[in-house]
């Protein structure tokens, strides 16, 4: 199943151009899906770095404009965008000039995938 | 800002046959949508007008890029920082 998921993530992907990778993590921030390319860093496939996603989310959710639906983040090289589709985190990572507009389009694109995530997860 | 932005929308609003309006940043994240506009549409709309500049734009202007539907036309026009774009009812 995982491997299907993936073919389909990597598919999702060749449509969207920019996107470097799309990681798949539970609420602690192991990854339980990911497909990236080598440009992508290691650092952020750490569980430190996406369950600190987690946390901020959590955070924010309490300014009191309802729950936190993403995050986005622009570095250097860089723009990582955090969907916040619990008990997951679908983090997309793409070229920092890359249509943000467009990447929060994934969402609904990946929804999909991510049901079928959450499903197992919860069946397990 | 956004009194400014909101003030212009409204006026582009009441304009004839328009049924809805929106202003995207340069990164295609929707600034301000009303009436018809989907701002979820927001990044591939600013994607199309950046091709279309490519297509023609001269060092004055940039192009407006129609997309025709059977009864909506959707216009959109680059400006340096912000797409404008404006949703008609072509029934009307």
């Amino acid at each position: 199943m995982a491997e299907e998921l993936k073919r389909s993530i990597q598919e999702i992907m060749k449509t969207t151009p920019g996107v470097r990778g799309i990681v798949i993590a539970d609420r602690d921030g192991v990854p339980i899906i990911r497909v990236n390319d080598e440009t992508v860093p290691e650092t952020v496939m750490r569980p430190g770095f996406l369950s600190s996603v987690g946390f901020a989310t959590e955070q924010s959710s309490k300014l009191g404009y309802g729950v936190t639906n993403h995050i986005i983040s622009i570095h250097e090289r860089h723009q990582i965008v955090h969907f916040n589709i619990p008990p997951l985190i679908l983090s997309v990572i793409a070229d920092t000039e890359c249509n943000t507009g467009i990447l929060l389009t994934l969402r609904n694109e990946l929804s999909d995938i991510t049901d079928a995530v959450r499903t197992a997860i919860q069946v397990a | 800002m956004e009194t400014h932005l909101e003030k212009s929308i409204r006026e582009v609003m009441n304009q004839p046959q328009v049924t809805g309006a929106m202003c995207v940043d340069s990164k295609g994240l929707c600034l301000i949508s009303k009436g018809t506009a989907d701002p979820a549409a927001s990044g591939y709309l600013s994607e199309i007008s950046r091709c279309a500049n490519h297509v023609a734009s001269t060092n004055e202007d940039s192009p407006v890029t129609a997309i025709e539907f059977g009864k909506t036309q959707i216009l959109i026009k680059r400006g340096d920082n912000v797409t404008t774009v404006i949703y008609k009812d072509k029934t009307k």
